[in-house]
């Protein structure tokens, strides 16, 4: 269970976000996040796979604070896969970063072995946000933030990768927290979609 | 109004040491527009829907090689008619917010706006009032610096320049980006009801869904590939009336239409 | 867009001039030290019956007071500021790395260097050199540890600013969260960004300290007098220009800016080479 505890953010001398988020995942759930743009949903998710430490509340994972040392078993996927690879590596460093892939997963998200060989801007946004995807998926994790990973995408390789994701919740109950200002995308994937101004910002 | 034949768009690159490559990144394309409609051009990031915007403009990069031939009305609209017609005939809606001077009160750039397409200085203060009241900004909007507005506002700001003066050709560059639903609308709205004003509307957009309740015709395009044009009510159903399976596959995929993932790709 | 050509032969690219001119200037310095070595005591041992001779085909460059050939000596002088400015560069690249290291530690540490940087940015170079070389009482090594300590602020900022931005970038951020240590993620993630910004910083500094190396040599503060640095030789030419020996000063100082020009091209050759920003033509 990855559960945030009245979690608040505010950056350097500016106003705080948001004050009392608080939401839980089980494992293998696919839970939506809906809200507008610029609203701190990104936040919220960079909070709960470990990019930002909390101003307050808590990130717990089973009951214990997440740890923040070695593989954390929440990962962070983002918007623009371009930003989440270093530019100067090959995809195939990129891809064992965590731990060597299995090709089993290669398949399944559709990542060509010629691929290995290239830099990253030689791939279309779409095959590096599965790049992106693969290279999270290492032995130790149990719970997936996915921030607009779709956004930019074209709808055929939304639905692919959905799809892919949505398996990988059933099979190896793996909880995601899928983050969206498209409501349509989360009605066809999310068992079940918070608002964020409701888990967030109080009534 | 708008014609464009054979277009295609090249980038000259540097590849390892000296090496230089062209990569194709759009066309070759046909495309009409004519005056009083809305054309969407619908693609994924990256698939060359903002260079189909840039080349109408000529404000392509200097390393792209362009072949191909752009008709105005009629007559081809080369680089030196393009740098004359930019804001008077034709107008382009950027996609960002840092396209308006930081420094400048957003009534004031309307009125550079007006002066460009040949306003007397007189006019251009009550033609940029009457511009931003166009698209419900008030006078504090007026007064306000780039950086006070949302993104919406921002949005709307650039589209009362576009269309202040007799621009017949306005393209919007992904105009929906980054607003909420509500704003979102209200911005696709200003722009169906500029068409329906006479003007031809090009939006460039990676919104299917958002672009049908306000196109006429949907062009797709599909790694710098003009898929399909299709009219806008042909995107219903299971996607009978869509004519190349790619369109149709895109129609499917969507959340709302079956969330389908292609039986080839997958 | 009729107007425009279509896809065909592409003109010589900006990038291909830029690096033809990178090599061209990398021969000549490095003809330099080539020529320095092979000539022997050419320019070295005085010849009384050719004193302050002007220019001719013998000796293209006139000869000195003691009847030494002027182009042996300039070339001589420009191996030596060769030598000093390589070793100074190098010093001063490793110290601006060193310092833009330790400002990422902490952000005690990062205030500590960014004053320094201010300090020595904000006091006037010249005089802080000859300070420095004065202090440590002239000769070569002087020359060096002054040039070496006061031409790193720059570079430091320029790779401080490289970290902070690579250290919030999402990947260095996911590497943290797949439980990478800072020093794998400064070896595997930073260093192919830095390296480069530290080679380009070395050839650009290069310019620098030869021109200071000189202008301390001919202040008096830097290498010995018997050693034939442009500077030394500038110097020298100075008591003799009123009387009209002109080429003594014109060609050494020439020399010595032809050499600066050529480090600038070469910098700028590197600089399209490894900045990926600069594939596009």
């Amino acid at each position: 269970m990855l559960e945030a505890r009245a979690l608040g953010f505010a950056h350097p001398e500016g106003p705080p976000l948001f004050t009392d988020a608080t939401l839980a995942i089980a494992p293998g759930e696919i839970v939506g996040l809906h809200g507008p743009s610029g609203i701190g949903k990104s936040t919220l998710g960079r909070l709960l796979s470990g990019h930002l430490a909390p101003g307050w509340g808590a990130v717990l994972l089973d009951g214990a604070p997440l740890r923040m040392a070695g593989f954390c078993p929440v990962q962070y996927l983002g918007q623009s896969p371009m930003h989440m690879v270093n530019p100067r590596w090959r995809v195939g460093a990129i891809l064992s970063e965590a731990s060597a892939p299995e090709p089993k997963t290669l398949a399944a998200l559709g990542i060509a072995e010629g691929w290995s060989a290239r830099y990253p801007h030689e791939l279309s946004g779409g095959q590096l946000q599965r790049v992106a995807i693969a290279r999270a998926l290492a032995p130790g994790l149990r719970f997936l933030v996915a921030d607009e990973i779709s956004t930019m995408l074209d709808a055929i390789t939304q639905a692919e990768i959905w799809a892919f994701l949505t398996r990988l919740a059933a099979e190896r109950g793996i909880g995601i927290l899928a983050i969206s200002h498209d409501r349509a995308l989360l009605e066809a994937v999310a068992t079940r979609t918070l608002e964020f101004r409701e888990i967030a910002l109080g009534p | 109004m708008l014609e464009i034949t054979d277009l295609s768009i090249a980038f000259r690159r540097y590849g390892p040491l000296l090496t230089r490559r062209e990569t194709r990144m759009l066309g070759p394309l046909e495309l009409t527009l004519s005056r009083g409609e809305v054309l969407a051009v619908v693609g994924a990031s990256g698939a060359g829907k903002s260079l189909l915007a840039h080349a109408i403009f000529g404000v392509l990069p200097g390393n792209a090689v362009v072949s191909g031939a752009l008709r105005l009305d009629g007559t081809p609209l080369d680089a030196a008619r393009q740098a004359a017609l930019c804001g008077r005939l034709m107008a382009l809606v950027p996609q960002s917010i840092t396209h308006l001077d930081p420094l400048v009160r957003a009534g004031r750039q309307v009125g550079w706006a007006a002066g460009r397409s040949g306003h007397a200085r007189r006019a251009r203060h009550g033609l940029a009032r009457d511009a931003l009241a166009r698209f419900g900004l008030g006078p504090d909007a007026a007064r306000a610096y780039p950086h006070a507005l949302s993104g919406g506002m921002a949005r709307r700001v650039m589209l009362a320049m576009a269309s202040v003066g007799s621009a017949d050709l306005i393209v919007a560059d992904e105009p929906t980006n980054g607003l909420d639903p509500e704003n979102a609308g209200r911005v696709l709205d200003h722009l169906r009801s500029l068409a329906d004003r006479g003007r031809a509307v090009m939006m460039i957009t990676h919104d299917l869904t958002g672009a049908l309740g306000h196109a006429d015709r949907v062009a797709i395009l599909r790694e710098g590939q003009l898929v399909e044009i299709a009219p806008a009510t042909a995107f219903r159903g299971a996607g009978e009336g869509l004519a190349s399976p790619y369109a149709r596959a895109l129609w499917q995929a969507l959340p709302a239409n079956g969330f389908l993932v292609p039986v080839a790709a997958s | 867009m009729s107007a425009i050509p279509a896809i065909a032969a592409a003109p010589i690219g900006r990038r291909v001039s830029t690096l033809r001119t990178a090599a061209a200037a990398a021969l000549v310095v490095l003809a330099i030290p080539a020529i320095a070595l092979l000539s022997g005591r050419a320019g070295i041992a005085p010849d009384f019956a050719a004193r302050l001779l002007p220019p001719a085909l013998a000796h293209p460059f006139g000869t000195d007071p003691l009847g030494r050939d002027m182009l042996f000596r300039t070339i001589k002088g420009l191996a030596l500021s060769l030598q000093v400015g390589l070793v100074a560069s190098l010093l001063s690249v490793l110290i601006a790395t060193a310092l833009a290291l330790l400002g990422a530690t902490s952000r005690w540490a990062d205030e500590v260097v960014g004053f320094l940087v201010e300090t020595v940015m904000g006091l006037p170079h010249i005089v802080l050199l000859i300070l420095i070389a004065f202090a440590l009482g002239g000769g070569t090594g002087a020359v060096i540890v002054a040039v070496a300590v006061t031409h790193w602020p720059r570079l430091t900022r320029i790779l401080r600013a490289e970290i902070l931005q690579l250290r919030s970038a999402d990947y260095v951020r996911i590497s943290r969260r797949f439980g990478k240590s800072w020093f794998w993620i400064g070896r595997r993630h930073m260093l192919p960004h830095l390296l480069p910004q530290m080679l380009v910083g070395l050839l650009l500094l290069f310019p620098h300290a030869i021109l200071h190396e000189a202008a301390l040599s001919f202040l008096g503060f830097g290498i010995e007098p018997a050693r034939p640095a442009i500077g030394i030789l500038l110097n020298e030419a100075m008591g003799y220009l009123l009387a009209g020996r002109w080429w003594l000063g014109l060609f050494p100082g020439l020399c010595l800016v032809g050499l600066v020009l050529c480090f600038d091209a070469i910098g700028n050759g590197a600089r399209a080479m490894l900045d990926p920003r600069a594939s596009e033509d």
